[in-house]
């Protein structure tokens, strides 16, 4: 046993770091009802605004770390709580994903300011070792225990024995009473967003003090505290702590059998394993505070008659289909105009588009939120790369190889959605994508790792696609047949089947829809149609590493789709041109320095567009869609007439006896 | 006991000069969607004690949530001492010193019952000892300090929660249904301090389940019913009048 | 009244309990064709307790729930809902993003098999028809049903559950978020449903039976033809209206006459 406790020590001082994070998760989520998914941004952030204060601007570490903990920190946390205000009492869905493009505007930030290159940090503790029993222990080591007990127990003492620990633990228990004796709900959120944001901060020094990590690589290592956060229920803090310890020491007891290989990636999705599983067993009795309230029109009482919005379906119907071929009539013409490289920005283009199509049709119809349909999409390139043969024959076997792993992989993903909605399918969906980054993807025996695989133009039935235009024209038939596809089963039975499961599953299971079947194709379909996706993208790729489908693009796809409009097809194609954007500008004004970073550039912009929408989560397209409406409706004024079986706004005063 | 009659006018016409602790004009409040009241107008004349029944789902908790600020009126307003609180934030609401003791239990399950007391200080003012006016109202309270509230028995809850309003001091003290759920014993106590507090001043409104209680406590009732006043007047002309078929149709 | 035959829902002997509480104790109720049958009493006495065990959103720790002959106790919601029972909610639950022809619509469909592979189209679109013209919703057939106020978002869901073709109808507190006259024009339909039961789908010629949970008085004692009163979680009183009206119990649980001496 002379190795196994050394492995329980080191264990608890990476357990007790994640621990802080579970503290700080558990600390807002409890007050605000925001599970902040980009906790870990805060972290990788204020390590790097530390690594420019600290380590190249020469300040001592007496100003930076006292300026970084008590200045920036509770800072950044004061605008989350600005931001995050205004969405209380919306659907789940809302702080989602604005606290998903929040981690994505602090990633690509980081990056644009400190570049995407590893930084390694001054250490603040020495990093000597002394021996403890029969092993060496490290200073930083320990210095990291006593640093991670230490907040935990100052936010104990802070919860206990303040006014402000008092009036969170209130707020906590019931809100509304709290409001009704005096308790001030908005102070007690900024507080706690300050504190964790500071806990987050503290977390990102204490972890880079001494590796070398990129800014990506840091968000995901913290990542790592959302499993004990959860499997604490997200409300009790000794469980969240001692789960962190318990997780820390667990996987470096994995470590004895493995330094390297399929265990070792295994061993970094224990986590995400026992989060995936703790969801799906004891999901069901997670509370979560904004699940009952959907977003709704309210009513008003009065009610327009306007024949506008009365107009029939057929003529929508008509206009949609006529503007669609109208579209993809341009489009396919477009390679005679544009030069070649452009033409393959645009397949580049069709594909996303493709895959955003899944996306829109998982969360914005049938209302399933997914950090995971990249996943998918990496599953049929992965398989074109190994079973089509070099000039691109076998492409057909593969694609459909590939789409039918994706089948079970779609039905085991969609579990979790048989319980969960809004929060816990979102952080299962995370969960899945992370196992499938580290199991699968960073397999080299499936990825060929780091240096990746290569994919093959396809040749179906004997029609070679090696080319850039005709692999253009192959794509954008594909999307062009899922989308006429997907648009008449939206006017039909099934697009209403999926509405419906959305809009209220209750009221939909109590009709005769069977939920648990529903669901499970559904995940299962879009992730089939995802992998047909990434067989055509794997092949338009040629290479391909882990990288093309990591759990970082997943969060880049929603966030499009839901900036774009995720209830709409438009917004799937208009999703597809954003893609595309980036790569269109390097392709007309060269690589260099702007080139190398307009990708960042419209991911920040994308980001900070789904922060701005926050209350229309329905997205750009149909919201100008809203606007064009309202602005005809102000130019042609008409009278307002209501339709209601009596009027609730001009009742008729009921006779009031003043009694005798 | 009955209530010492004609110190107050009726509420409506209102003749007296000061303003009202409470007077709710024209107020409408919708739910979720659904309208739940519809131009609600009523009056608590100052040191009154005035009573809300009606049936289940009539609207009195959300008339009381509304005056308090946990939900914001549609239209029409709502006055405390002649200062608009309708809208106000809650919290503002209450440290004007009106004071809601909710349905259900106005309790802070997870903090001890001297914290819950403690809050008030915190809350509101802190020149009151909290602590000892609740023990003195309610001794058994002064036994549990130490321990989580939500471990207490109903009725003890409901003594910290009413006691935690009434040492506060409030200048409009609101009690929603507390007698539900509890042995007629503690009823009788929690009543009893209700009384006590009454008689010293305190303008009271009043939502209560036991009829005979309330009506022997108010001077003033209003029945409501679908999100609506359909009678008001004094007990005993009520209790034979709207009350009934409010109650039970007919 | 040969109540034991031609009930369709019938519960007997239901018991549920959350933690030590009897929510419900033994409760028996029966739901007949061509009837509206009342469940009233005051708050906390159990009726959303057995609505949810009738739903099928809540399985009782004793008794058993029958509908046309068939025991369906351990049944989820959505076989229910093909069995023939429908159901409205207090709280509206209708599909918000979808028209109101497509509410009605999606409800057929959910309902008969085979209908999400487009068999059945004529009947479907005959039969939303019909009950558009009958609730008075062709006027606002296009409308974004989550825009409707909530008079009519009442009928919205009256309509869908109509849709489904049932042959037992349940209905939580439908006149709450009504104002006097919706609520009248609401019971003036129910009469009507019962009544005239233009009805086709399971059993077909056997009229509709309707039962409603209603806190409001008037329009009970208005539109039902039998009432069964709970009060903690037990059954006090079945009658009709007159009987219930005068009975001391009910009286006593309502107007709490005998607390507080």
């Amino acid at each position: 046993m002379s190795t196994f406790w050394p492995l329980v020590v080191i264990g608890l001082f990476t357990g007790s770091i994640y621990g802080l994070g579970a503290l700080g998760l558990v600390l807002t989520y409890k007050t605000t009802g925001v599970f902040n998914f980009a906790f870990g941004a805060v972290a990788m952030f204020c390590a790097f605004v530390y690594w420019q204060i600290h380590d190249t601007w020469h300040w001592t570490a007496w100003i930076s770390i006292p300026l970084l903990l008590l200045v920036v920190a509770p800072l950044i946390g004061y605008l989350f709580e600005l931001l995050f205000r205004p969405l209380s009492g919306l659907a789940a869905e809302v702080p989602i994903v604005v606290s998903l493009a929040l981690l994505a505007l602090l990633e690509v930030g980081a990056q644009l300011i400190w570049g995407g290159q590893e930084r390694g940090f001054e250490t603040i503790i020495p990093t000597s070792s002394f021996k403890f029993g029969s092993f060496y222990v490290g200073w930083d080591q320990l210095g990291t225990l006593i640093i991670a007990f230490m907040a935990g127990g100052f936010l104990w003492w802070l919860l206990r024995h303040t006014r402000f620990g008092m009036s969170t633990r209130a707020v906590v228990d019931n809100r509304d009473l709290a409001a009704i004796i005096g308790v001030s709900g908005d102070n007690v959120r900024r507080f706690a967003w300050m504190v964790s944001s500071t806990f987050a901060a503290l977390l990102g020094i204490l972890l880079t003090h001494s590796q070398e990590l990129t800014t990506y690589n840091l968000v995901l290592v913290v990542l790592v505290s959302f499993a004990p956060a959860v499997m604490g229920r997200n409300e009790s803090f000794p469980w969240a702590f001692g789960g962190a310890l318990g997780l820390g020491v667990f996987t470096s007891v994995l470590h004895r059998w493995s330094t390297s290989g399929t265990v070792a990636n295994i061993e970094a999705a224990v986590p995400w394993f026992l989060l995936f599983i703790f969801l799906i067993v004891l999901g069901g009795r997670l509370k979560e505070p904004g699940l009952s309230v959907r977003p709704m029109a309210v009513a008003t009482g009065t009610l327009s008659t306007g024949d506008m919005e009365h107009m029939s379906a057929r003529p929508r119907i008509q206009r949609a289909v006529a503007l669609g071929v109208g579209a993809f009539a341009v489009a396919a013409v477009l390679p005679t105009v544009v030069p070649g490289p452009q033409v393959s920005v645009l397949t580049y283009g069709a594909l996303w588009a493709l895959m955003a199509v899944t996306l829109v049709v998982l969360t914005g119809w049938a209302g399933q939120i997914s950090i995971a349909q990249v996943s998918f999409v990496g599953v049929g390139a992965f398989a074109v790369g190994h079973w089509a043969g070099a000039h691109g024959q076998n492409f057909v076997p593969a694609a459909l190889a590939g789409m039918a792993i994706a089948v079970p992989l779609g039905l085991i993903v969609g579990i979790p959605s048989l319980r969960l909605r809004g929060l816990y399918l979102a952080l299962a969906t995370l969960a899945f994508a992370l196992i499938m980054d580290y199991v699968v993807f960073n397999s080299v025996g499936i990825s060929g790792g780091l240096t990746g695989i290569l994919d093959h133009r396809p040749r179906i039935f004997g029609v070679s696609f090696a080319s850039t235009t005709s692999m253009y024209e192959l794509s954008l038939g594909v999307l062009g047949v899922v989308l006429a596809i997907t648009f008449a089963l939206r006017q039909g039975p099934i697009g209403r089947r999926l509405r419906i499961l959305r809009d209220s599953p209750l009221a939909a299971s109590t009709l005769g829809v069977n939920l648990t079947v529903t669901k499970l194709v559904t995940f299962a379909v879009c992730g089939v149609v995802a992998a047909m996706a990434g067989a055509l993208y794997g092949s338009y790729l040629q290479s391909i590493t882990p990288i093309n489908f990591q759990f970082g693009l997943s969060v880049q796809l929603l966030l499009l789709v839901v900036f774009a409009g995720r209830s709409v097809l438009t917004g799937a194609v208009v999703a597809g041109v954003l893609a595309m954007i980036p790569a269109l500008i390097v392709s007309l004004i060269g690589g260099g320095t702007i080139g190398a970073n307009v990708g960042n550039w419209i991911t920040l912009a994308v980001a900070v567009g789904v922060i701005g929408l926050g209350r229309n989560p329905e997205g750009t397209v149909s919201l100008s869609i809203q606007e064009a409406k309202r602005t005809l409706s102000v130019m042609r004024p008409r009278p307002r007439r209501y339709l209601g079986l009596g009027s609730p706004l001009a009742p008729e005063r009921l006779e009031v006896s003043s009694g005798g | 006991m009955s209530p010492d009659r004609g110190r107050f006018a009726p509420p409506q016409p209102f003749t007296t000069t000061a303003p009202p602790a409470l007077e709710i004009d024209g107020l409408y409040v919708s739910y979720g969607g659904m309208r739940a009241l519809s131009d609600v107008s009523l009056q608590v004349p100052e040191g009154a004690v005035v009573a809300l029944l009606g049936p289940n789902g009539a609207g009195k908790s959300t008339l009381l949530r509304a005056v308090s600020g946990l939900v914001r009126p549609d239209h029409g307003r709502i006055r405390v001492r002649g200062v608009r609180v309708d809208r106000r934030p809650a919290h503002a609401t209450a440290r004007m010193g009106v004071v809601h003791v909710p349905e259900g239990r106005g309790i802070f399950p997870s903090l001890t019952v001297e914290e819950n007391l403690e809050m008030v200080r915190y809350a509101v003012t802190d020149d009151i000892d909290p602590v000892h006016g609740a023990t003195v109202m309610f001794p058994v309270l002064g036994e549990r300090l130490r321990q989580m509230a939500g471990s207490l028995s109903g009725g003890e809850q409901q003594m910290l929660s009413l006691s935690r309003a009434i040492v506060s001091k409030p200048k409009l003290l609101m009690v929603d249904e507390i007698s539900m759920g509890l042995a007629p014993i503690i009823v009788q106590q929690l009543f009893d301090a209700l009384r006590e507090r009454a008689q010293a001043g305190t303008s009271l409104l009043l939502v209560e389940q036991y009829i005979d209680a309330a009506l022997e406590l108010a001077d003033y009732v209003y029945v409501m019913d679908k999100g609506r006043i359909v009678d008001v007047g004094e007990p005993a002309d009520v209790r034979d009048g709207g009350l009934v078929s409010a109650y039970l149709g007919g | 009244m040969a109540a034991e035959d031609s009930a369709v829902l019938s519960a007997r002997g239901i018991s549920v309990r959350f933690g030590g509480l009897h929510a419900l104790d033994e409760v028996d109720l029966e739901v007949a064709a061509g009837r509206v049958t009342g469940l009233i009493g005051p708050n906390g006495a159990g009726k959303t307790t057995l609505f949810n065990v009738l739903g099928g959103l809540l399985e009782p720790v004793a008794g058993s729930v029958h509908l046309g002959g068939a025991d369906i106790t351990t049944w989820p919601p959505h076989r229910r809902g093909r069995a023939g029972m429908a159901r409205t909610f207090q709280r509206l639950e209708l599909f918000t993003g979808m028209t109101v022809e497509e509410n009605l619509t999606a409800s057929w469909e959910a309902a008969h098999p085979g209908a999400i592979f487009g068999r059945g189209r004529p009947t479907r679109k005959q039969r939303v028809a019909e009950m558009m013209e009958l609730l008075g919703l062709e006027r606002i057939a296009g409308r974004t049903a989550g825009e409707l106020p909530t008079g009519l978002g009442r009928m919205v869901e009256l309509g869908r559950a109509l849709c489904a073709d049932p042959r037992v109808l349940l209905l939580d507190e439908p006149s709450s978020g009504l104002d006097v006259g919706e609520t009248q024009h609401f019971a003036r339909i129910l009469r009507q449903l019962v009544a005239e039961a233009p009805h086709n789908g399971h059993d077909a010629g056997q009229p509709l039976a309707i039962l409603l949970v209603e806190h409001d008085m008037a329009l009970v004692m208005e539109v039902c033809h039998v009432i069964t009163v709970l009060d903690f979680g037990r059954r006090i009183a079945c009658g009709s209206p007159d009987q219930i009206q005068g009975d001391p119990a009910v009286r006593a649980a309502y107007l709490g006459e005998t607390d507080v001496a």
